[in-house]
């Protein structure tokens, strides 16, 4: 290994771990729901908190 | 088990017990905004940084800006202690002569230390100037621990801040690191090792004659020093190539009690804070109580296996049940310090060391990264609880969905990846098999250690795989880097997006997260994701060696 390997090595690391930035925060905003109202701001909206998925489905 | 060895044993938990919530208490008042202890001294001394650095404290990051002052800051950091061993023997302070080190290891040891894994591919006194010791490897272990704690106070953040865009200051949180808790803590442990006997001069090499009439050449230098942070940091990387087995570093029973207790209060200790900052201690004593479950079930399986099993590789002044506690400690935290040769414990355990990094040394791990780690398996088994009884999942009143599930798997599945990928082609390739010492399952059972120990930012090893090879010094730098900033990144993304929730209030479908169930549930998810992932390679590995014996 010299010295240029070395070195690029490392900067292509931290390069690929600000791309990893990026990756991760566009799995952050591909959720869509980060915003959502919940019941303490906006009483009876939030309908999965408190509601268990057989409940969901007798009421649909 | 002697009387002594208990006795040793329950004192160092009643210290820990003791100091927990002191320590905890105190990393919340200093993270947590508002006056702390130790304003009126520490508080000039951050505002001069501040304004050397030009860092303007009241400035809040996002999550991003957050992460890319870690990766900066870190990159600066691996390319600068680089470029010190490659000149380090035209430089002052170098009584030992050292030479320039050689590209291949110096990248790997730039890398290991500020990791805070300090993967030792060389010996300390005969490879480093005191000039390196002291201003890149000593100075790495205390900047590395200070990241670490860093991100985990921004993670706390993120799960209790409600519709925030913001996880505090990361130059801020490194600096109060630094300044507030690692440079006292270390300050004190090494003026007390000191006074144990534990070296700390500007020497270089003696050459002594024995009192039976032999030459002998005793090494010097500031070895206290770094011994302290060494352990206060969870870093591992020692100023002697035997570590704490060492004389010079561990002289004796109580320095040995010391030092286990150094390297575990921290990590120990920020349950605790967790607990205050998010407004229930409840919560921060489950996360606490799966820590400790998992230390003493290590501790208990290490010393059962090594007490009766051989003293071969362990120091007679610390015994079986010394080495064995030493051992669980060392690698359940991040730390790798070593004061007995792993290699040399019976199968059972090694085996020990080896289960505890690959759990991804959340018992109770690193400085700061024993926490973060800890706290993905939380949402991991709150994730798990919302399957079985159909219901949303939710954490501290946030909701955990989608994007959070994809990062925390992203979080888990990337160290497995780089650790069995590596040891994969290391075992079928002729270079790499070159370097493995005993062949068979203890020859896998020491390359899985040091991608296991590099993945993990463990940095202890079993002795027998020659390391400082182009392709080991080459891989395991990879597999260190890869397991540090890997998993800081996704980490810091799960935290960003839980600030902006809002919270959800408790009611009758919430899965009570601080009781002693919920412990229990994060200990059997911690234990069966790393079981089914690496249950495999353990067969071939230490299971099979100890059915052979």
């Amino acid at each position: 290994m010299s010295d240029v390997l070395a070195v690029a090595a490392v900067v292509a690391f931290f390069a690929l771990g600000a791309l990893y930035v990026v990756a991760c925060a566009r799995i952050l905003a591909g959720s869509g729901d980060i915003d959502a109202p919940a019941e303490d701001d906006a009483p009876g909206t939030d309908e999965s908190a408190a509601t268990t998925s057989s409940e969901r489905e007798l009421v649909g | 088990m002697s009387t002594a060895s208990w006795i040793q044993f329950v004192a160092l938990g009643l210290a820990l017990a003791a100091s927990v919530p002191v320590v905890g208490s105190y990393l919340a008042k200093v993270f947590g905004g508002g006056s702390a202890p130790g304003d009126r001294f520490f508080g000039p001394v951050e505002r001069l940084v501040y304004r050397a650095t030009g860092v303007d404290p009241e400035r809040e990051q996002r999550w991003t800006t957050y992460a890319g002052a870690v990766l900066a800051f870190s990159v600066v950091s691996v390319l600068a202690l680089y470029l010190l061993q490659r000149v380090q023997g035209s430089l002052p302070f170098n009584p030992t002569g050292a030479t320039d080190v050689p590209p291949a290891l110096a990248f790997n040891t730039a890398v290991s230390f500020v990791t805070n894994t300090n993967w030792q591919n060389y010996a300390g006194e005969n490879t480093m100037s005191h000039l390196t010791q002291m201003t890149g490897l000593a100075v790495q272990n205390f900047v590395s621990a200070a990241v670490g704690l860093a991100v985990a106070i921004a993670f706390i953040r993120g799960l209790v801040r409600r519709r925030s865009g913001t996880l505090g200051n990361f130059w801020v949180d490194l600096t109060r690191g630094l300044v507030r808790v690692l440079l006292p803590l270390a300050f004190v442990a090494a003026l007390v090792l000191v006074s144990q006997g534990v070296v700390q001069n500007a020497g270089g090499f003696r050459d002594v004659t024995t009192v039976e009439g032999s030459a002998q050449v005793i090494p010097g230098g500031p070895a206290a020093s770094q011994e302290a942070i060494k352990e206060v940091g969870t870093n591992g990387g020692g100023f002697l190539n035997a570590n704490s087995a060492h004389p010079f570093g561990n002289p004796n029973g109580l320095t040995n009690a010391l030092e286990i207790y150094l390297l575990l209060v921290i990590p120990f200790s920020l349950a605790w804070t967790f607990g205050k900052l998010a407004g229930d201690r409840r919560q921060g004593l489950a996360v606490l109580g799966a820590m400790v479950v998992l230390w003493v079930a290590s501790v208990g399986i290490a010393t059962g296996f090594e007490v009766g099993g051989t003293l071969e590789g362990k120091e007679v002044r610390f015994g079986e049940v010394g080495s064995a506690v030493f051992a669980a400690s060392t690698t359940g935290t991040s730390t790798g310090a070593v004061n007995a040769a792993h290699d040399s414990f019976t199968a059972g355990g090694g085996a020990v060391p080896m289960v505890n990094i690959l759990l991804g040394e959340v018992s109770p791990g690193g400085v700061g990264a024993g926490l973060y780690g800890m706290l993905i398996f939380a949402l991991l088994a709150v994730f798990i609880a919302g399957l079985m009884v159909g219901r949303t999942p939710e954490y501290l009143g946030k909701k955990i969905q989608a994007a959070e599930m994809k990062l925390v798997v992203l979080y888990i599945l990337v160290v497995p990846v780089f650790v069995l990928g590596l040891t994969a082609i290391s075992v079928v390739t002729a270079d790499p098999q070159a370097s493995i010492l005993n062949p068979g399952p203890h020859g896998l059972s020491e390359v899985t250690y040091a991608f296991a120990s590099a993945g993990n930012n463990n940095g202890s090893a079993f002795g027998g795989l020659t390391g400082n090879t182009d392709w080991y010094n080459a891989t395991l730098g990879l597999a260190m880097l890869a397991g540090r900033f890997l998993l800081i990144v996704p980490a810091l993304a799960i935290a960003g997006g839980l600030a902006r929730k809002p919270r959800i209030p408790v009611s009758s479908g919430t899965f009570p997260t601080g009781t002693p169930l919920f412990a229990g549930l994060l200990v059997g998810v911690v234990l069966i994701v790393v079981g089914l992932t690496y249950f495999p390679v353990l067969s071939l590995g230490p299971i099979v060696e100890q059915l052979g014996t």
